[in-house]
C-alpha cells in the first residue's frame, strides 16, 4: 500500500514534473533542502532535529491497546524507497474564486495564488509556506513549530524533516476576514514522501475562515505527513475545514494542534474519504478562561480503507466549553477507529464539554470502533458524551422502497442523510458539494 | 385484467407464524374498499404484504396490479407501478428533509428523470395547502418528533404529490381528533376519483362517516369473512365483530 521504490520503478523513472526531489534520505539531503531554499538557520535546525528524532524512533506499529480491536502494521514500510517531494516554488496567477478573500492551489509544478487586494492592504497575510518563510522569516518563525512535536513519530518526523509546502495565514487584530480562503493541494508523483505544515495565526479580536483540501491521484503510494498548528487570539475567532480527498493507496499521517486563548472560539471541520491508511491526531487547548472549540467530524471508508482518529480537548482555563460532533461511515471491509478526550484539570471550574458520536457500518466485513473517555479533576463541570453506533435501519430503506426509490437509492438518501448533521456545518459551499460527491461515489 | 388490485388466496406468515389464511380481495380503479377488522386479524400484514416488505412470507397465493404480478417484484418497482402504502406507523428519517426525500420519489417514479425545481415547488406548495400543512414543514427531517396527526397528514400529502393508481391506507385515521380525521378525509376525498383504487383499513367507522367506501370487508384470523356494503359499517359498530368470529366457527359465513 506505500510506496516501494521497487514496485513502481517504470512510474519512476517515467514521470515528468518540475518538482524538485531531494536524492535519497539522510541528514544530507536535508541540509540540501534547507541550502536550495535559502532557509534560515532556525528553519534548518528544526529540520535537523526532526531527522534525529527519525533516526532515534521506533519503526511504527499502530495498536489499539483493546482486545480485538484492529492493527495496522506499518513495519514493513520500506521509508528510504520514498522520495521527498518540495513543491516547485514557481508561482502563476489565478483568478480569484468567487466568495473567497485569498485562494492557493498548490501542483507540484507551482503553487496558483489568488488574492483579494482590498484584504491584501488591510493586513491578512496568506502564503505557500515556503514563500512565507522567504518574505516573512520571523513571523513565521515565531509560530512554525511552536506546537507541532513529533517526539517518538518516525513518520511525522521523516515529514517534518523534508516538508517542501504548506499554507502560512496571519491575521492582524480586529482584522475579521468575512470571505473564506481556499486553499487545496493536488498530490500526484507516485512513492512521494510528502510534508505538509498549516499555520494558522488570528490576533485578538480578529476571525477568518480556512478551507483546507487535498487531494491526490490514484494508485501513487506516497506518504503525506501533515501538521497543522492554529493559533486563536483573544476573542478571536477561526474556521478552519480540512476535506481529505486523498490519493488511494496513500498513507497519510496528521496532526493538528491548536490553543484557543480568551474568548476566543475554534471551528474545526475534519472530514476524510480518501487515502489507504490515515491516521490524525487532533489536540486542542482551550488556554484561557471562556475560549470555545466546535468540533465536527465525518468520514467515510469503503474498500480496504483504515482510518484511525484521535481528538483530544484539554479544559486548561475555566469556563472553558467544546462541543465535538462525529459521523462516521464504513463499508466493505473499510475499518475505523475514534478515541475522544475530554480532559479537564483540577482548578478548570465551570467547563462544559460534550462528546458525540455516531457511526453507521453498511457492510457485515466492516467495523468501527469509537471509545470516549473523560479525565475530570474539577468538581464544578458539565460533561459528557453520548455514541450510537448503528447498521443500516432496514424499515428505513423500505419506506423509501415503498415510494419508489431502488435500494441504492434508497440507502444514497439515508448515508446522505446520516451525515447531514455534520456536512451542514462546512463553510464553504462549493467544498460541500465536493464532499457529497465524493460520498455519493462511494456509496 | 386491467384497472384493478387483485388478491388471491393470500396466505402470508411472519417469523414463521402463519397470519394470512387465504385471503382474496379485488379493488377496482374508481372504488373505495375499507377493510375492517379487530387487532390481530391480520389487516396491517395484509397491506405490508401486498407492498412487498421482506418481513413477510408469502406461503401461496397471488397478488397482481392490472394483470401484472406483484409477488416477484421488490417494494420499490411495486410502487413505481402505482401503488402506495399510507403507513400506519411511518418512520422518521433523521437528515432527510421532507423537501429533499419528495423530490427524490418523485423523481424515481417518473424512471429517474429529475423533477424542475420551479413544477416541483408547484406541486409542494398545492399539496402542503390541501393537507393543511404550513410551509416550514418541508424543510423538517422527516417524520422527526412529527405529531401523530402530522405524520398522517404527511403521507395523504405524499399520496397526492405522487399520484398512485392504488393507495392502501393503514389505519389512517389512528390517533387522530375528529378535526385530523376530517382532514386526512378531505385529503383523501380530493384525490379519489375513476383513476384511483382505494383500500381504506380501519378500526372505526368513523373516518368512514367522511371517505364513503363503495365495499366493506371484515378481517378475521387471516380471512375475509364477510363482505358488504356501507351497512355493515353500522352493523360491526352495533353488533361487534363476535357475531362474525361465530359465524366463520360454524362455516356459515360468507
Amino acid at each position: 500500500m506505500i510506496g516501494y521504490a521497487r514496485r513502481q520503478p517504470v512510474a519512476l523513472a517515467a514521470s515528468e514534473h518540475s518538482a524538485e526531489r531531494a536524492a535519497g534520505l539522510g541528514a544530507g539531503a536535508v541540509e540540501r533542502v534547507a541550502r536550495r531554499r535559502n532557509e534560515p538557520a532556525w528553519l534548518r535546525e528544526q529540520r535537523l532535529a526532526a531527522w534525529r528524532e527519525y533516526e532515534r524512533s521506533p519503526e511504527p506499529r499502530w495498536q489499539r491497546g483493546i482486545k480485538g480491536w484492529w492493527l495496522t502494521d506499518l513495519s514493513r514500510l520500506r521509508l528510504e524507497g520514498l522520495r521527498p517531494v518540495l513543491f516547485s516554488p514557481s508561482v502563476t496567477g489565478l483568478s480569484l474564486p468567487q466568495g473567497t478573500a485569498a485562494a492557493l492551489r498548490h501542483q507540484e509544478s507551482g503553487v496558483g495564488v489568488a488574492e483579494a487586494r482590498d484584504w491584501a492592504a488591510r493586513g491578512l497575510y496568506v502564503a505557500d509556506l515556503a514563500r512565507a518563510v522567504r518574505e516573512r522569516p520571523l513571523l513565521v518563525g515565531r509560530y512554525l513549530g511552536g506546537q507541532a512535536g513529533v517526539a517518538g513519530d518516525r513518520l511525522l518526523s521523516l515529514a517534518a524533516a523534508f516538508w517542501g509546502s504548506g499554507v502560512f495565514l496571519y491575521v492582524p487584530e480586529g482584522l475579521r476576514v468575512d470571505l473564506p480562503v481556499d486553499v487545496s493541494a493536488n498530490f500526484t508523483t507516485p512513492a512521494a514522501l510528502l510534508g505538509w505544515r498549516t499555520v494558522v495565526v488570528a490576533e485578538p479580536g480578529s476571525s477568518v475562515t480556512l478551507s483546507e483540501e487535498f487531494l491526490g491521484a490514484e494508485g501513487t503510494g506516497a506518504l503525506l505527513g501533515a501538521f497543522s498548528e492554529i493559533y486563536v487570539g483573544a476573542g478571536a475567532s477561526v474556521t478552519y475545514a480540512t476535506l481529505a480527498g486523498h490519493g488511494a493507496s496513500n498513507t497519510v499521517l496528521a496532526q493538528h494542534r491548536a490553543i484557543v486563548k480568551q474568548d476566543g472560539q475554534l471551528n474545526w471541520f475534519a472530514t476524510n474519504w480518501g487515502g489507504a491508511t490515515v491516521r490524525e491526531v487532533s489536540e486542542i487547548r482551550l488556554s484561557e478562561p471562556r475560549a470555545r472549540l466546535e468540533m465536527t467530524g465525518a468520514f467515510f471508508a469503503d474498500g480496504g480503507q483504515q482510518f484511525d482518529g484521535t481528538a483530544t480537548v484539554v479544559h486548561e482555563a475555566k469556563q472553558s466549553a467544546a462541543e465535538i460532533l462525529l459521523r462516521g461511515v464504513v463499508k466493505d471491509a473499510a475499518r475505523a477507529a475514534f478515541a475522544g478526550t475530554i480532559r479537564v484539570p483540577a482548578g478548570a471550574q465551570q467547563v462544559e464539554s460534550h462528546l458525540a458520536s455516531h457511526t453507521l457500518t453498511l457492510s457485515d466485513q466492516a467495523r468501527v470502533d469509537v471509545v470516549p473517555s473523560l479525565e475530570i479533576a474539577a468538581n464544578d463541570v458539565r460533561v459528557g458524551h453520548g455514541a450510537a453506533a448503528g447498521k443500516l435501519d432496514e424499515e428505513q430503506v423500505f419506506y423509501l422502497m415503498s415510494r419508489g426509490l431502488t435500494r441504492d437509492q434508497a440507502i444514497r438518501l439515508l448515508v446522505r442523510g446520516f451525515l447531514e448533521p455534520a456536512l451542514t456545518r462546512l463553510p464553504l459551499a462549493a467544498a460541500r458539494e465536493r464532499v457529497e460527491r465524493a460520498v455519493e461515489g462511494k456509496i | 385484467m386491467a384497472g384493478e388490485l387483485r388478491v388471491r388466496d393470500l396466505r402470508v406468515s411472519v417469523e414463521g407464524k402463519p397470519i394470512l389464511r387465504g385471503v382474496d380481495l379485488t379493488v377496482r380503479a374508481g372504488e373505495i374498499h375499507a377493510l375492517m377488522g379487530p387487532n390481530g386479524s391480520g389487516k396491517s400484514t395484509l397491506s405490508h404484504a401486498i407492498v412487498g416488505h421482506p418481513g413477510y412470507k408469502i406461503e401461496s397465493g397471488s397478488v397482481s396490479l392490472n394483470g401484472e404480478n406483484l409477488l416477484d417484484l421488490p417494494a420499490d418497482a411495486r410502487a413505481r407501478l402505482g401503488l402506495f402504502l399510507a403507513f400506519q406507523y411511518p418512520v422518521a428519517i433523521p437528515g432527510v428533509t421532507v423537501a429533499n426525500f419528495l423530490r427524490s420519489a418523485l423523481a424515481a417514479q417518473r424512471g429517474g428523470a429529475p423533477v424542475p425545481p420551479r413544477e416541483f415547488k408547484r406541486l409542494l406548495a398545492e399539496n402542503l395547502d390541501l393537507l393543511g400543512i404550513q410551509e416550514a414543514f418541508a424543510s423538517r427531517y422527516l417524520n422527526d418528533g412529527f405529531s401523530g396527526g402530522e405524520k398522517k397528514r404527511l403521507e395523504i400529502m405524499q399520496m397526492a404529490v405522487l399520484r398512485p393508481r392504488f393507495a392502501i391506507l393503514d389505519e389512517p385515521d389512528s390517533g387522530l381528533d375528529i378535526d385530523a380525521v376530517r382532514t386526512v378525509a378531505e385529503g383523501v376525498n380530493a384525490l379519489a376519483g375513476p383513476e384511483l383504487g382505494v383500500l381504506i383499513i380501519t378500526h372505526y367507522q368513523r373516518i368512514l362517516d367522511y371517505v364513503r367506501p363503495d365495499f366493506v370487508h371484515v378481517l378475521l384470523d387471516g380471512r375475509v369473512v364477510r363482505s358488504g356494503g356501507q351497512e355493515l359499517v353500522r352493523e360491526l359498530e352495533e353488533r361487534g365483530y363476535d357475531w362474525l368470529r361465530e359465524e366463520a366457527a360454524s362455516g356459515t359465513g360468507s
